[in-house]
């Protein structure tokens, strides 16, 4: 590289200060091979830009934006989930899910966890600090709701549909995917008419949930 | 944690998804590891939106947490799981017969900004792909504002030999 190039490239750039800019732009006028030297530089600059436009372009959009929606809920999630009651309701969730044939799920209310295994435990970490108001004013339109089921159920390894996963005089709010100790929980969370929430967990490397755990 | 800054976060995620991506190549030349990187970086966005600051460059806030994922997470997982690296000529394949003279052309200029140092490829990519300044630049590869000019300056001399 020629000692002047990095000036040369920085004037091409509109970087240099008004001093140095015009000490070389002096040089330039007195010196042929200067000006050779910056013209030939000066024509590196479309071709490197139109290379990294085609790169772009290139991106795997819809890959990226799938994966972005399954994390956007998972991360929702963390923000929204509350201190949870419906215990007699979360009671019920895995043996109707189970019903259902979306395989085993363990209903979950963080009002009542007496008996969880770790990976529960470790879920109460993500959970504890959130509101239940802001949770049950989630209102996902079907074509949402599908898409959060489907992702998740291909993570957990079943077919999740919001027909599947509809349960008696619950709403569905959301599907997502936790992480508990490197390895994935699928979590479909409800809300009943009284405003209260839980959820439906299954922890795919344990292979089910294990249903009415409290 | 702000709303507004979740918001922000939010609603600008997915306009910069390609740059992120092209970012990612450029760091580590593979399909698979750039697909990591940049669902690691939106999730990791989320989770910091707080960290935000509503009104200023999503954008760069963003490259820069790309860019610490990389160094500090994926390069590593990648290096030891040996995977390799992506093709030039694949990467900027074209079905469109229109642009295939173009991107002869880019894939040329594309194989050879792949043959440069990392640091210079990186360089050359956040202010010539991303508009960022002397400085700025410097400031997010923590290095001089010398050394950024002596990088551009030796990759384009490099691309110059092409012609």
């Amino acid at each position: 590289m020629d000692g002047d190039d990095a000036a040369l490239v920085a004037l091409i750039d509109n970087e240099l200060d008004e001093d140095a800019e015009n000490s070389l732009l002096a040089r330039l006028a007195a010196d042929e091979g200067l000006r050779k030297r910056y013209q030939a530089l000066r024509e590196t600059g479309s071709p490197i830009a139109a290379s990294l436009d085609a790169l772009s372009q290139k991106a795997p959009l819809a890959r990226l934006r799938a994966a972005l929606a399954l994390d956007d809920a998972h991360c929702t999630t963390f923000g929204r989930i509350a201190r949870i009651g419906l215990r007699e309701v979360a009671a019920g969730i895995g043996a109707c899910l189970l019903a259902a044939g979306v395989g085993a799920w363990i209903a979950l209310s963080l009002a009542a966890r007496g008996e969880e295994q770790d990976w529960l435990s470790a879920l109460e970490e993500y959970t504890n600090l959130y509101r239940n108001e802001t949770f049950i004013s989630l209102k996902p339109d079907i074509s949402l709701e599908a898409k959060e089921l489907a992702a998740v159920g291909e993570k957990v390894g079943a077919h999740l549909t919001p027909e599947s996963v509809a349960l008696p005089g619950l709403r569905f709010i959301m599907a997502f995917m936790l992480s508990c100790k490197g390895s994935p929980v699928g979590a479909i969370a409800y809300v009943d008419s009284a405003g209260e929430a839980g959820y439906a967990l299954r922890h795919r490397e344990s292979g089910a949930g294990r249903a009415n755990p409290f | 944690m702000s709303e507004a800054s979740r918001c922000e976060v939010r609603a600008g995620l997915e306009a910069c998804l390609a740059r992120l991506w092209r970012y990612a190549i450029v760091l580590s030349r593979t399909n698979d590891a750039a697909d990591d990187l940049v669902q690691a970086t939106c999730l990791r966005a989320i989770e910091r939106a707080e960290q935000f600051v509503p009104g200023t460059r999503l954008d760069r806030w963003l490259f820069s947490i790309l860019r610490s994922i990389w160094l500090n997470e994926i390069r590593a997982q990648k290096v030891r799981e040996g995977r390799g690296s992506v093709d030039a000529e694949e990467a900027l394949r074209s079905d469109g017969a229109k642009a295939i003279e173009t991107n002869i052309l880019a894939a040329e200029v594309f194989r050879a900004i792949g043959q440069l140092p990392k640091a210079q490829q990186e360089t050359v990519l956040l202010v010539y792909g991303e508009g960022y300044s002397y400085a700025e630049a410097a400031g997010a590869l923590g290095i001089p504002v010398g050394t950024v000019m002596s990088r551009l300056a030796a990759a384009r001399s490099t691309l110059a030999r092409l012609k």
